[in-house]
Parts: C-alpha cells; sequence; structure tokens
C-alpha cells in the first residue's frame, strides 16, 4: 500500500470512528437523565397514558439500548431522524430549511473570514508601520467583540437606524438571503476574522525572513509573485488549520448569530429543542454539527498534508 | 360599548388611575426580558412616582379601506399546534383565535357575544339551549351543521383530546343535538362557568372531517385546520412565518375583515422585537416583553398600548410539608415583598401591586356592578401589603419556631423579572431569618412543576413563582384548582370546609352577583391563610405602528377574532 493510500485512509477510519463514538454518547445522554424516558421525551404537561404509550412505541423503549441506538443509527444514515414530539413532524422535513438558512450563514461568513481575514493578514505583515498598526488594533477590537454584542451593534447602526439592512428573518431565495444574512454573518464573522488575520499576519511575517524569498526578491520578482507563490503557499499550512477550526467553530457560533436575528436555522432550532425537550431533534441536530465538525477537520488535515511535503513524508 | 378613549403613552405622561367606571389604561406585561426604567404603578390613584398608565379594551376604530399585508410577531416564539383543544398560551391561542370561532364570541370588554350560537338559554339550572346560526360556512365552503357543533364539545370534554380545557366539561351530563340548528348541553348541577367558557377555545369550532381524517396531526404545519373564521389559515412555514389570508365569506356581516393578508412572525428575543418595531418591518405585537417597553415608549412610529390582562403573578407551596406547610412562614413571606418596587421598577409600571391570588381585572371586568362592589369592598378590606412590614415578618417567624428554615424558590430560567423578583425576597428574607435558595428552571421544567409530581419531587423545590393564567373573567376559572380540598393544583393540601363549600357554591350559583357574594367569602379566608404568595397582576402591553389601529388589546385578543378590527389609522 503506498504511503498516500495508507494516509488517506487511516484518516478516514479515524474520521468514522470518531463519528461512531459521538453518536453513541449523542445517543446515550437521553437515557442517563433520571426518571422515565417517556415523561422526559413527552416534556411534562397534562401527558395521557394514550402518549406515554405511543412514544414507548416510536422510540421502541422497551427494546434494548443497542437495538434501539442501532434503529436510530441506520435510521440516521440515511436521513431519517424520525418524529419531532414537540411539533409532531417528521424531523428532516423540519430540518431541510433550517440546513439551508444555516449552511448559506456559514459558508457567506466563511467566505469573508477567509478573504478579508487573509487580506488583513498580509497587508498587516507587508505593508509597513501605519498598515501593521491598523490591523492590530482592528483586529484586537475584532477578536474581543462576542457575537451578540456584534449583532447589537450592527443592527442599531444598519438596520434601525441607517435602514440599510433588514432586522430580522433569512429571507427567501439568493439575493434576499445576500441581504438578510449579511449583517448576521459579519457579526458571526468578527472574532474568527480577527483570529484569521492575526494568524495570516504572523505567518507572513515568518516567511518573509525565510531565504527563500530574499532568494526571490534578489532575482528580482514582483513583490505581488513573491507574495502569492512563495509566501502564502509556505504559510498556508498555519492559515487552513485555522480556516478548518474556524468554520467548524462556526457552526456553534451561529447559534448566538440566528438568536440575535431570528433566523430559521439549525443553532436557533437546537435552543429551542433543548429548552421544549424535544429529545429526537436535538440528537438530530447536535449529531449533524458534530458530523460537520469532524469532517472539515479532516479535509482541512488533508489539505495541510497536501501543501506541505514534510508533513506528508512524515505519514500523518 | 362605550367610546374607547385611547390616552396613548408617549413619553411620561401622568394620569390619574381611576376605578372601575372610568377608562383606565394599564401597563401589562411579563414574558422575558430585563427590567430597567421605572414607572409609577400605584393603584387606586396614589402613584409614587412615574407616570400612571390607564388600561384600554380596544385602539380606535379604523379608516375604511383594505390593507394588503400586515406583519405581526409572536413573542412567545412559534405555536406546536393550531388546534384549539391544544391552545392554551399566547402563541397559539392569538393565532387560533383568527381562525377558528368558539361557541360563543368574548367581546374586548370580556362581556358575552353570540358566535357560532346566534343564542343561549338557560332553561332550566341545569340546562343550556344553543341554537346555532345558520349558512355558517367552512373555509371550504362545506356548511356547519348543529352535529357539528357537537362533536366538538364532545371532543373537548374528552381528556385525551380536550387536553386543555376539559376540565371545565366537568358537570356536563350531555351534549345533543335537539334540533335541527339547536344543542342542548344539560348537567349533573348547575354551572356557572360553563357559558363564559365557550367564549373561549373550551368552546372552539373546526370541521369534524379534517379532524377524523388528520386524527392527531390536526393543526400541524402538514395538515393545518379547516374552521370559519375571519380568516383563512394561508401558510405555516415551520419556524418561520405563519400566513392567515382573509376569508372573503365569513359569516359576520359586521365584523369583514380589512387586512387581506397577515403574517405572524416568530420572534421570541426582545431586543430583536424592539429592533424590529422601531424599523417597521413588523407592524403589532401583543404581550410587549418588559424590557422593551422603554425603548418603545420612545418610539416615533407607533404607540404602546395597555389592556387588561388575566394573568397574575403569584408564587405558590409546591409541598405540603417542610417549612411551607408552616402558615406563619407563609404570612411572614407575604409580608417582605416589596410590591411597590417591584409594579414600578421590575415590572416597569407594567403591573398593579396584587394583595390577593386572583388579579383585579377578573373581578373588575363583566361581572354587573353589585357584583364588582363586592369584590371591590372585600379587596378594599384585604391588607395592603404594596411595602414590606419586616417587624411583623420577623415576629411571625419567631413565632413559627422554624427560624432558619431552608426554603427552594424555583424561577424560571431566562426571566430576568422572575430572577430579580426572587433575588428581592432572599435578601429580605435573609433579615427574618429565613434562608431562601433560588432555583433556576429551564420553561419546560418550570412549567412541569404544576403537572407532573415527578418533576415537583426531582426539583425539591418548596414553593414556585409563576405566571397564573385564567381565561375568563371569572374567578372559578381557577380558583378551585388552587384553593379547593384535592384540587389539581393545590401542593399545600390546604384544606378548609368553608372555603371548599363557599367555592363550590359560587360555582353552582348562576346569579353572578350571589356567586360573588360567595367567591369573596372564600378569598378572605384562603388570603388570611397565604395558600399563595401574590405579587403582582400584569397588564397586557400591545405595540401597534402608527399606521394601524383597531383591534382590542386586552386579554381578549386570545379568544377572539382581533385581526378582523384591524385597519388604516385615520
Amino acid at each position: 500500500m503506498s504511503p498516500m493510500v495508507r494516509t488517506v485512509t487511516f484518516r478516514l477510519v479515524g474520521m468514522v470512528l470518531t463519528l461512531l463514538v459521538a453518536s453513541l454518547v449523542i445517543f446515550a445522554a437521553v437515557y442517563i437523565m433520571p426518571g422515565d424516558p417517556a415523561a422526559t421525551i413527552a416534556g411534562g404537561g397534562r401527558v395521557t397514558q394514550e402518549t406515554l404509550d405511543s412514544i414507548k412505541a416510536q422510540y421502541n423503549l422497551d427494546d434494548p439500548f443497542l437495538v434501539r441506538y442501532g434503529a436510530w443509527l441506520s435510521g440516521a444514515v440515511r436521513g431519517d431522524f424520525g418524529q419531532s414530539f414537540v411539533y409532531k413532524s417528521d424531523i428532516t422535513a423540519l430540518l431541510a430549511p433550517r440546513l439551508v438558512n444555516t449552511a448559506f450563514l456559514v459558508i457567506y461568513a466563511s467566505l469573508m473570514i477567509i478573504t478579508v481575514g487573509t487580506l488583513l493578514g498580509v497587508i498587516g505583515a507587508v505593508r509597513g508601520r501605519v498598515a501593521a498598526g491598523f490591523v492590530t488594533l482592528t483586529t484586537a477590537v475584532g477578536q474581543a467583540t462576542p457575537v451578540f454584542v456584534a449583532a447589537i451593534l450592527l443592527i442599531t447602526i444598519f438596520a434601525v437606524s441607517l435602514g440599510w439592512f433588514p432586522t430580522f428573518g433569512a429571507g427567501s431565495g439568493f439575493l434576499d438571503r445576500l441581504w438578510h444574512l449579511t449583517l448576521p454573518a459579519i457579526a458571526l464573522a468578527l472574532s474568527f476574522l480577527a483570529w484569521t488575520a492575526q494568524v495570516t499576519r504572523a505567518a507572513v511575517l515568518n516567511e518573509k525572513e525565510k531565504e527563500h524569498v530574499l532568494t526571490a526578491r534578489s532575482r528580482g520578482l514582483s513583490e505581488r509573485r513573491i507574495i502569492w507563490r512563495h509566501i502564502l503557499r509556505n504559510a498556508a499550512g498555519p492559515i487552513t488549520t485555522v480556516s478548518g477550526l474556524t468554520i467548524a467553530g462556526l457552526v456553534a457560533g451561529a447559534v448566538i448569530a440566528e438568536t440575535a436575528f431570528q433566523i430559521n436555522g439549525l443553532g436557533a432550532f437546537l435552543v429551542e429543542a433543548v429548552d421544549k425537550q424535544d429529545i429526537a431533534v436535538v440528537q438530530a441536530i447536535v449529531l449533524i454539527l458534530v458530523a460537520v465538525f469532524v469532517v472539515t477537520n479532516t479535509v482541512a488535515d488533508a489539505i495541510n498534508t497536501s501543501l506541505d511535503p514534510r508533513l506528508r513524508k512524515a505519514g500523518r | 360599548m362605550p367610546d374607547p378613549v385611547t390616552n396613548k403613552q408617549k413619553g411620561w405622561t401622568r394620569s390619574r388611575m381611576g376605578l372601575a367606571g372610568k377608562r383606565v389604561l394599564a401597563i401589562g406585561g411579563f414574558a422575558a426580558c430585563l427590567a430597567i426604567l421605572g414607572c409609577g404603578g400605584g393603584d387606586n390613584g396614589s402613584a409614587a412616582g412615574g407616570g400612571d398608565i390607564e388600561l384600554i379594551s380596544e385602539t380606535p376604530a379604523p379608516a375604511a379601506g383594505d390593507i394588503d399585508l400586515v406583519s405581526w410577531a409572536l413573542t412567545e416564539g412559534e405555536p406546536s399546534s393550531l388546534d384549539y383543544a391544544q391552545a392554551g398560551s399566547f402563541s397559539p391561542d392569538i393565532v387560533v383565535s383568527t381562525l377558528c370561532d368558539n361557541l360563543l364570541r368574548m367581546n374586548a370588554d370580556f362581556t358575552l357575544a353570540p358566535g357560532i350560537a346566534e343564542s343561549w338559554d338557560q332553561v332550566d339550572p341545569t340546562t343550556l339551549v344553543y341554537k346555532i346560526r345558520s349558512g355558517v360556512k367552512y373555509w371550504n365552503g362545506k356548511t356547519l351543521t348543529a352535529a357539528d357543533v357537537v362533536y366538538n364539545l364532545k371532543r373537548s370534554q374528552d381528556p385525551e383530546t380536550g387536553l386543555v380545557y376539559s376540565t371545565f366539561y366537568e358537570n356536563v351530563k350531555s351534549i345533543k343535538e335537539t334540533d335541527d340548528l339547536e344543542v342542548t348541553v344539560k348537567f349533573t348541577k348547575p354551572d356557572e362557568l360553563f357559558n363564559e367558557e365557550m367564549a373561549t377555545a373550551a368552546g372552539g369550532i373546526a370541521e369534524p372531517a379534517s379532524m377524523e381524517k388528520n386524527g392527531r396531526k390536526f393543526g400541524t404545519p402538514q395538515t393545518g385546520v379547516m374552521c370559519t373564521g375571519p380568516f383563512e389559515l394561508g401558510s405555516w412555514t415551520p419556524g418561520d412565518s405563519i400566513t392567515i389570508t382573509r376569508n372573503d365569506s365569513y359569516w359576520d356581516p359586521d365584523l369583514q375583515p380589512n387586512v387581506k393578508k397577515l403574517k405572524f412572525n416568530f420572534i421570541d428575543d426582545g431586543n430583536t422585537l424592539t429592533s424590529a418595531l422601531l424599523a417597521g418591518e413588523i407592524d403589532g405585537a401583543f404581550n410587549v416583553p418588559i424590557s422593551s417597553i422603554p425603548a418603545l415608549q420612545s418610539a416615533d412610529n407607533g404607540s404602546l398600548y395597555y389592556g387588561k390582562s388575566f394573568m397574575a403573578l403569584n408564587a405558590y407551596p409546591l409541598k405540603s410539608d417542610g417549612p411551607v406547610a408552616n402558615k406563619k412562614i407563609r404570612q411572614a413571606m407575604k409580608l417582605i415583598v416589596d410590591r411597590e418596587a417591584i409594579a414600578s421598577k421590575v415590572l416597569n409600571g407594567a403591573a398593579l401591586p396584587s394583595r390577593t391570588l386572583v388579579p383585579r381585572a377578573i373581578w373588575d371586568s363583566s361581572y354587573p356592578p353589585e357584583a364588582t362592589k363586592l369584590f371591590e369592598e372585600a379587596y378594599e378590606k384585604l391588607p395592603a401589603m404594596d411595602t414590606p412590614d419586616m417587624d411583623a415578618a420577623k415576629k411571625l417567624v419567631d413565632e413559627s419556631g422554624e427560624k432558619g428554615a431552608k426554603i427552594v424558590f424555583a424561577v424560571q430560567a431566562g426571566n430576568p423579572e422572575s430572577s430579580q423578583i426572587a433575588t428581592l425576597l432572599q435578601a429580605s428574607a435573609k433579615q427574618i431569618g429565613l434562608n431562601i435558595q433560588i432555583q433556576k428552571m429551564n420553561a419546560t421544567q418550570h412549567a412541569n412543576l404544576d403537572y407532573s409530581a415527578a418533576t415537583r419531587k426531582q426539583s425539591g423545590a418548596d414553593m414556585v413563582l409563576e405566571y397564573d393564567f385564567f381565561d375568563i373573567a371569572d374567578p372559578i376559572d381557577l380558583l378551585p384548582y388552587r384553593a379547593v380540598t384535592g384540587g389539581f393544583f393545590n401542593f399545600l393540601e390546604y384544606s378548609n370546609p368553608k372555603v371548599d363549600k363557599a367555592i363550590a357554591a359560587a360555582r353552582s350559583n348562576l346569579d353572578r352577583t350571589e356567586s360573588a357574594r360567595q367567591i369573596v367569602k372564600a378569598q378572605e379566608i384562603y388570603t388570611e391563610d397565604a395558600i399563595s404568595l401574590p405579587i403582582a397582576s400584569p397588564y397586557n402591553v400591545s405595540f401597534l405602528n402608527e399606521g394601524i389601529t383597531g383591534t382590542p388589546v386586552s386579554f381578549s385578543v386570545l379568544f377572539a377574532p382581533w385581526a378582523a378590527h384591524l385597519g388604516n389609522a385615520k
């Protein structure tokens, strides 16, 4: 087996194992809670015996644990997460529109982070004292600003006072969504953007002093070409790692942004499901978020390895 | 019905808080958010700083002409069902009231009016005959029949399907179609409560065929509902919005909607709601959070309106043992609550300090004048307790023999007013030798305390702070559950034969004034016995964009087709 194939297989197996363990924990968590699982799922209120019986039937509560887990997991893999107890509807149908909104928001924010963050970082590294100072200051402020504070400021200034953007909602259709989700994406992106800029700046500064760059410069290559081909290519390692973790972290941060802007997304739905004790929905969303996190990090790792031969050789 | 006088609250205008008979604007609010500024909330005209607020039942009548779209906000988030039999809280009730008619209709001032039934007749103390209106059509064009009414009432009577309201049918012996458009309800004993409850979702009417076909899924986003109301269910996008559209064949010629389309957005975050209202993206909302009041007060694109609410902010014992079982401890705790400060500061003036379990609005509304007078006199006799009496409280604790006792006090997490009130109580209790431990619970668990013994046991809480929810202007709607021996929510296991007798007599006396006489008799006893820790009665706070008007703003909006009154401001 070639080292390349071995690495890839190793990675994939690791990813699947992580997901399996996570899914087991997610599934088991409900049944660890004290009391009758049926009553927990029912969420209380005036619960009739008929309701408790129908819960027992739907969730197969009389079957052994591993059987139930297997049933749930095999369903989840096929995209069937069962029924929401609160809304009495198919969970996949409830999640689909919300997934679209969250994905749009997260991708939008990611693009901002990657482009603006990297750009700021590069500027801060190659452009001289004033630029460096500016970038350092703004990134410090950006990193210190929590998502909900940013949200309130953005809404107050750009939505209520200036009226340039809507105050809430996700909109429908591509352009409408773009308009609605701009402020939330900025709020979400702010601290990660700052972090990315700082890491980029440090990495670029590091590369700038390397011999191969000095050689390229003495050879008369244009500054733009030096930055693009020689500096960034090597600085890409840390930047990619940060980006991978960031995108994954964005999914979690989306919970706050969605709540602040009343966006109908997975994050807001998760909060609501926890509050209403809609167990099946919580399990489904957590599984999806964990899966996204694991897959994203694996991919980021893989890109990193492919960019840096040194890591490839080490067989990571 | 007299013309409503609107004194819109702009800035901190001062106006005298009058008694029943004068129209009074009241600020009401509850639901989550931070309390910031205070506004005087003294009762009976004694204002302690800030402005008193006047209560109104409805906003001024609109001009003629259609409105294409009105955007509304449901401040408690998305309803989980639009089945009237499951609608027991703000979000579902406000939507269902525009879609499904009830057997009778509740006016903005809580008096009864014809609905699906065009008349009702108490032929003898245990027989009610309803004449069903002819020519009422469901949205699908089918005609409503008396058999349909019987089906719906029976469905609400059955605890398996009538999840929220079945207990109001407990004295019903039979429900029968006795003529072409006539339904007769017979009772095992006289019951003054039933007919009034028919103006709430307890008397909700929907098409039996659709309920049969959809079973438990009736009222979900996939199946919707089939009713007769002034608006039809247009669409329900889960997590996003519910849109209702005008029913051009509504049976009531006096209540044809001006609004063609109304979109309910689910906005349970106070900040988002405030921003959306100020930006004009949302045209109106009921049940505005307390924290939003100051910002909306100074809005230049709309106004806050205040209406009577049947909510009551009380604390109740959850156990029949431990320190709260000791009457002197409960009486002492009653004395240390600074109701004046809570009403004016914590609740932003959006509430009245209360002296007893039943809020003022319940008896100060649709009872006949002699009955209201009885209630008023009885209320005046109760000790005021607007400001604390620490000395008397300390004495009671010393006498109780349980000085230093620990009391676990449960509040709803995420509701800052509750937390603030609990914290204030904790500090005061310390001074008199009681150790209060605050326990924050999530909304579902907190609600479960009233319904699940397992939850009560697991939490171990001695008392819970909650908003009591009366449906109608009648104490008997809720009182028996709290004060009568074996009452569903009577966890204290309070038992006083005089109270039992008086409340039973009140329920079975069809003369409302005599009924009132019995209620005040019971009230005097159970208030003295401190079965509850009354704090304040909130008002119903609403916000309307200056472009629209007409809707009622009292608690009636939960059960009466308020949206049909909306129209362009003049």
